[in-house]
């Protein structure tokens, strides 16, 4: 058996991957296959291969990565549950995830597809505001009011079915988030204005707005929240 | 290259009312920066228009005779200021010569549909004023260059340009256009109408090739 075999990796490398680590059920076995959204892959070609083989999941790293990571497409795993991993194990080139935690309530489902949405729209955030200092200066400054984090909570609670990232000349973040027959536009302004609002926010259906307002993080959530509640 | 003569005023034209034309498939055409445009099928945001500040008088073209073929050219600074003034009817209009204009051939272009921009209203929430509903107008608004120059205004009930009402609706408007813009933004232009020659020039005029 693999897990006879395995040898176990080391404790920092597990635990990278333990913490960030969701993913993908792969079948009856015990065994999955991970999914690390927000680690960027340096060269999969050479490093990385994924067996297609739905009842035995196992990735293919070099050993002399520093933090090996993989990534498994949707396309994959069509019938797919979310899980956490309990261990990770090596076997030459190989690695064995071994379930620990997996779920398929659709509540558990749904806190999990938040996170990663949560963490996925913070890091497109993130790499934008590395590449520009002043972009930076007012992120920094946004997440001191708790306002960038609060609005990314609550935009990742909404759950939209895609959504689009733009940061606007102005140094605002400007986001369309689609639902199945709803887009709703936010724009954040990220320089404080006393006279103007934080946000502004309108949502279209069927090509007619049908819901427009403004305000700080507040008032708009809980303005969008009602929207999106009767609807 | 000559500057075309097709995007000139001519004495024979007068002002296009966009309300005559609404139940046509009008399109309108703007430039961009760059050639790609879209993602996912929707404009980005950063090809709506190159500053902000444009947005709140949305420079256009009525698409027809002025078409992709025309988005590269550009009058040169030093020319600007006379080109680009308004036209007045009856006013007679000169070509720019080779050397006052320049073509940008890295330029792209998206289309808006006139019938869906022209008289759109946006019932607009303000808690710190009454409510009141922004009216979206397309204007024709021809230079001494273009004929087929159109802009976007904002404007509310009472015919005031929202973006000189007060400081404070800026990002209002901004947003509003943005969104309404994404909305209504298309790379292509199938099935596009011409404006009719009765529309564009004075009845006793018909050497126009239209």
């Amino acid at each position: 058996m693999i897990a006879d075999l395995a040898t176990k990796a080391p404790i920092s490398y597990v635990q990278d991957i333990r913490d960030s680590g969701t993913g993908f059920y792969a079948g009856a076995h015990n065994i999955a296959i991970g999914y690390l959204s927000h680690v960027p892959f340096t060269n999969p070609a050479e490093n990385i291969s994924i067996s297609e083989n739905e009842y035995l999941a196992k990735v293919f790293l070099s050993l002399h990565d520093t933090k090996p990571y993989f990534h498994i497409s949707k396309y994959l795993m069509p019938n797919h549950t979310f899980f956490k991993f309990s261990e990770a194990a090596l076997e030459n080139s190989l690695v064995v995830f071994n379930l620990g935690d997996y779920y398929n309530s659709k509540e558990k489902i749904e806190t999990e597809r938040i996170n990663r949405l949560n963490i996925e729209i913070s890091e497109t955030i993130k790499t934008r505001a590395s590449k520009d200092e002043e972009l930076l200066k007012f992120i920094n400054f946004r997440a001191q009011d708790q306002s960038l984090s609060k609005i990314v909570n609550f935009i990742s609670r909404l759950s939209p079915k895609t959504y689009n990232i733009e940061i606007t000349q102005d140094y605002s973040i400007y986001f369309t988030l689609m639902f199945s027959d709803t887009t709703l536009f936010l724009e954040f302004f990220l320089e404080k204005s006393e006279s103007e609002p934080d946000f502004v926010f309108l949502v279209y259906s069927n090509g007619n707005c049908i819901a427009n307002g403004e305000g700080d993080v507040d008032n708009v959530s809980n303005k969008l929240s009602s929207i999106f509640r009767a609807r | 290259m000559i500057y075309p003569s097709k995007l000139l005023p001519s004495v024979f034209f007068r002002l296009i009312n966009p309300n005559n034309i609404r139940h046509l498939n009008v399109y309108l055409i703007r430039h961009t920066p760059n050639k790609t445009n879209f993602q996912a099928g929707q404009i980005i945001e950063s090809s709506i228009c190159e500053q902000s500040s444009h947005i709140e008088d949305l420079s256009l073209n009525f698409y027809g005779k002025y078409d992709e073929l025309d988005i590269s050219i550009d009058i040169k600074q030093a020319h600007k200021e006379h080109f680009f003034s308004v036209w007045t009817p009856f006013q007679r209009s000169r070509r720019p010569n080779e050397d006052q204009f320049e073509q940008d051939h890295n330029r792209g272009w998206y289309y808006l549909p006139l019938s869906k921009l022209h008289l759109f209203r946006v019932p607009i929430e303000n808690p710190l004023y009454s409510d009141f509903t922004v009216t979206c107008e397309v204007v024709h608004k021809p230079v001494r260059c273009n004929f087929w120059h159109v802009q976007l205004r904002w404007k509310d009930e009472k015919g005031v340009i929202l973006s000189k009402k007060a400081k404070t609706w800026k990002r209002t408007v901004q947003t509003s256009s943005k969104s309404f813009i994404k909305i209504h933004a298309v790379d292509n232009a199938n099935g596009s109408q011409s404006i009719p020659l009765c529309i564009i020039a004075y009845s006793h005029w018909n050497s126009f090739k239209g």
